[in-house]
């Protein structure tokens, strides 16, 4: 290392010297006149650039820190009613939607024929084996071939129940039909809105026929039950 | 109360490097209330992500990194005016002599002379105690451009300190 490569080297980082730099110092009386030029300037520039630090700077920073994150704990903290208080909200909500679900059966049918209004526009009788279709989506076989002129089947749930919602056009009105597999409801007709609702305990469930009047109701049950249990002999178990 | 540790690590974060950010940040503005107010604001965002900070090492470099956004978001705002040197109190100069005290100003008085593309590495080195290296990523340049820089930025300063001197005892 040459005195021009030591000064160049030097001149960027005074403060730092390799060991071949201190090497070529230690046997050069002019660069160690440098070196020793550049450290005075060093430290003259540092003492000028060290600004006194106003008082109690830290403090005022920690000061602003606490009492901003205070702040936003509050923040936090009323956010956090909020969620409380909408999360009750919603808890009640559920439990009125909850008592819908477990409200009368009759009413529940009625409503659900209001969400699905589509299912009284088509007249065309469904093919059979769509029909059965249907039945065997909630674990139901058919044990005779369902009753003529079902215009519209779907596997649906009415509140907490599967059910098989079907249209039978009829020439006064259409009469809907739900079979609700794997729940009881004891027999019994009843008139909500204006509607005629039966339910009738079959196959180890309930059929439920809704229409504007009762005319087609015995006709239809007898029908139904010959499809889902068969003949009253093969109801009984004879084979 | 209990201090968790997130508080005391800030706590300690603050009271190691309140001094060298407040000075780089002096140096970067030129006012001592800006400055304050950067260092301030520059601790509060470092507490938000704190969690972010892994190595106690990299923390200074961190806190620059960080100063240096706030300095430039507030120059976006508004344009930057230079406190006149004559401005400048220094309250603990009482060790120096009257010599080393005017020294000091004049040393002052160029700094804030020296264009921002000198002074800022100068600053970075002489304050920050960062090498070349460090100082390079830290403004996105190459090594080489900041050992150009930090060569040009002491000679430039030796010429105004030497016109300075000349206006002094003038």
């Amino acid at each position: 290392m040459n005195c021009l490569d030591y000064r160049r080297e030097l001149g960027p980082e005074p403060r730092r010297e390799s060991a071949e730099m201190q090497q070529h110092r230690r046997g050069c009386s002019g660069c160690a006149a440098h070196h020793a030029r550049a450290l005075g300037f060093e430290l003259a520039l540092k003492r000028a650039l060290v600004v006194p630090v106003p008082d109690g700077l830290a403090e005022r920073i920690l000061l602003a820190q606490t009492t901003s994150e205070r702040g936003d704990r509050g923040r936090r903290r009323r956010l956090g009613w909020f969620a409380a208080a909408a999360v009750v909200l919603v808890a009640l909500g559920l439990g009125v939607h909850q008592l819908q679900l477990f409200s009368p059966l009759a009413q529940q049918l009625i409503v659900h024929l209001e969400h699905e209004p589509a299912a009284l526009i088509t007249h065309t009788p469904l093919p059979v084996a769509d029909v059965e279709r249907r039945f065997s989506q909630r674990g139901v076989r058919l044990v005779a071939p369902p009753p003529v002129g079902i215009s519209y089947a779907q596997a649906c749930p009415v509140g907490v129940l599967g059910s098989v919602h079907m249209v039978m056009p009829e020439r006064e009105g259409p009469v809907t039909v739900f079979f609700l597999p794997g729940h009881t409801e004891p027999r019994g007709d009843y008139t909500d809105g204006g509607m005629q609702v039966r339910a009738i305990p079959m196959a180890a469930g309930t059929l439920a026929l809704v229409a504007a009047d009762t005319r087609h109701f015995d006709t239809l049950e007898a029908g139904w039950r010959r499809s889902l249990e068969g003949s009253p002999a093969t109801a009984a178990g004879v084979p | 109360m209990r201090v968790s540790s997130r508080q005391r690590q800030f706590d300690a974060l603050v009271r190691a490097h309140n001094g060298d950010l407040y000075r780089y940040a002096y140096w970067l503005c030129g006012d001592s209330s800006l400055a304050q107010d950067l260092a301030q604001e520059t601790f509060l965002r470092a507490w938000r992500s704190l969690d972010a900070l892994r190595e106690t090492d990299a923390a200074k470099a961190w806190l620059i990194t960080i100063l240096r956004r706030e300095h430039a978001r507030l120059y976006e705002r508004k344009r930057l005016e230079t406190t006149d040197i004559g401005e400048l109190e220094l309250d603990d100069r009482d060790s120096l002599t009257p010599e080393q005290l005017g020294e000091d100003s004049i040393v002052r008085a160029a700094m804030l002379q020296l264009e921002p593309k000198y002074r800022d590495p100068l600053l970075l080195q002489v304050l920050g105690g960062f090498s070349c290296d460090e100082i390079a990523r830290e403004l996105g340049l190459g090594a080489a451009a900041v050992m150009t820089q930090l060569f040009r930025a002491r000679q430039k300063l030796k010429t105004l300190l030497v016109d300075g001197r000349g206006e002094a005892s003038a």
